[in-house]
């Protein structure tokens, strides 16, 4: 009379075992697809839809050196714009791409996108200022510039924004309000995305890293 | 915890004769021996990455001995100022080692280690203002410009020099040596500023030859076997204006109180920073 419930608790039992254990492999599948899903995406990238194509522009490299469209194509590119005198967003950003440069090292990525820093305050960024500026953050580091004609000429179609404030009547200095994100422009010289503040470096090389890989 | 390398690369430190070899670098450091002062900058520049476009000389030659060209002075527009919208600018060139809020009295050196200000600055009256405020730590590499400015206004009220070891203040060692910079050799200076007091801490290193003041000259840059603690009326020093110089690489710690804001969220651990850029924004 005890054999048919002992059987019913042993097969009770099995029964559990195998319904959790699928439910746990179930669980499992539908975790990892996740995981899957959030490595396919962009960590800290923001990308267009369709890359947008540039108009040729014509700035001039702090080494007096001609910067056209076509000195963006055949790599990545990030584009950054700020003035040297700058006391927070520039030097935030360049040591946090010059951060991003040094891990890319690390995951031996040797070929580095080409990090351009474009002055909008050409009145005081000239000669060898801004060129020892940019490459106090890294030696590879791009510097351009010109005049605010040409500076639009590319500001505008890519969407940046830029006004001087009024200078300061004691001491002359002026602040110059600038957007803060840092462009991506693609090896056929395409706006292809931006990075938006605040910029973590983990995010933004592990984002380089997959772009450099495309 | 310290890593195993860490701590691998850090324990000769423990029997270096520090304060031999420190000697021994100040005396080859001051040589004015022409050729080898010459060969000894141009030697040390190329290792290290010294920028002499951004100094004020910028040939060898335009420097009496190496100790000069380490602590060079850097052209008058390469660090401009921040705008006095943010309160406190950063006092050196160099990288963010820490930066936060203390707790209670303690300091963050690096994980796993924390030290306390009292010790830190020698005097439990001064440190009792810093209580829950906030602290920066900034290391300065040997390729990096050695002198260090005010970081907001302010009048020097007091001023600790404070003898010990000199170790490495590396960021191996940092993860390594614990309370290293209750450790090694300093100096605290506390600035009355119109917000509260705030004290810039700079602490020597292996190979230090020593830590200059503006109002302490050349000579004053060693402690004596005793911590000397002098209570000072002024000079009163404009930010951004040079309040000292080390004889080689270290550390800057500065201290302001809880009332103080917070600093910018864009900095972080590993940063490299720029004297003179905003290290908060308001």
């Amino acid at each position: 009379m005890s054999f048919a419930p002992k059987i019913g608790r042993q097969s009770g039992r099995i029964f559990l075992v195998v319904v959790t254990l699928i439910l746990a492999t179930a669980a499992g599948l539908i975790a990892a697809s996740q995981l899957m899903q959030r490595s396919g995406e962009w960590r800290a990238a923001q990308l267009f839809p369709t890359p947008r194509p540039i108009a040729d522009f014509r700035l001039e490299t702090a080494s007096g050196e001609e910067f056209r469209l076509a000195d963006l194509q055949g790599q990545w590119n990030l584009l950054f714009f700020g003035f040297t005198n700058c006391p927070d967003i520039c030097p935030d950003t360049l040591a946090m791409l010059a951060e991003t440069m040094q891990r890319l090292d690390l995951m031996r990525r040797e070929e580095h996108p080409q990090v351009v820093f474009v002055s909008v305050d050409p009145e005081r960024d000239r000669g060898d200022l801004l060129g020892e500026y940019v490459s106090w953050f890294n030696d590879e580091f791009v510097a351009v510039s010109g005049d605010d004609r040409q500076i639009e000429a590319l500001t505008r179609q890519l969407g940046i924004v830029y006004f001087r404030e009024a200078p300061d009547e004691a001491t002359g200095f002026y602040n110059v309000d600038h957007s803060a994100s840092v462009l991506i422009i693609d090896p056929q010289g395409r706006l292809y995305g931006r990075f938006a503040h605040p910029l973590d470096p983990e995010l933004v090389t592990a984002d380089l890293f997959r772009l450099s890989s495309l | 915890m310290a890593t195993l390398a860490a701590r691998l690369l850090t324990w000769p430190q423990y029997v270096l004769p520090q304060k031999l070899l420190t000697r021994c670098a100040w005396k080859l450091s001051t040589s004015r021996i022409g050729w080898f002062k010459n060969l000894f900058i141009t030697i040390f520049a190329q290792l290290f990455g010294v920028r002499l476009d951004e100094a004020e000389h910028a040939r060898p030659e335009d420097y009496a001995c190496f100790n000069d060209f380490f602590t060079r002075a850097l052209r008058p527009e390469a660090r401009p100022l921040a705008d006095i919208g943010h309160r406190l600018v950063c006092p050196c060139d160099g990288t963010i080692s820490q930066l936060g809020r203390l707790e209670g009295d303690r300091l963050i050196q690096a994980k796993g280690f924390d030290y306390s200000a009292p010790t830190l600055i020698g005097s439990n009256e001064w440190a009792s203002h810093f209580k829950d405020g906030h602290f920066v730590t900034i290391y300065l590499a040997p390729s990096d410009y050695h002198r260090v400015h005010m970081p907001i206004d302010g009048r020097l009220v007091a001023e600790h020099r404070i003898p010990g070891r000199l170790f490495s203040v590396s960021t191996a060692t940092t993860q390594a040596v614990p309370g290293l910079f209750t450790r090694n050799e300093r100096m605290a200076a506390i600035f009355d500023t119109g917000h509260g007091p705030v004290a810039v801490v700079m602490v020597a290193a292996l190979l230090v030859a020593g830590i200059e003041t503006v109002w302490g000259g050349p000579d004053d840059r060693r402690p004596g076997t005793e911590p000397r603690l002098s209570t000072h009326d002024g000079p009163s020093l404009r930010r951004g204006e040079e309040l000292g110089r080390f004889h080689w690489g270290s550390t800057v710690v500065v201290l302001t109180p809880p009332s103080f804001p917070p600093w910018r969220e864009s900095l972080a651990g590993g940063r490299r920073v720029r004297l003179g850029q905003g290290l908060t924004d308001a």
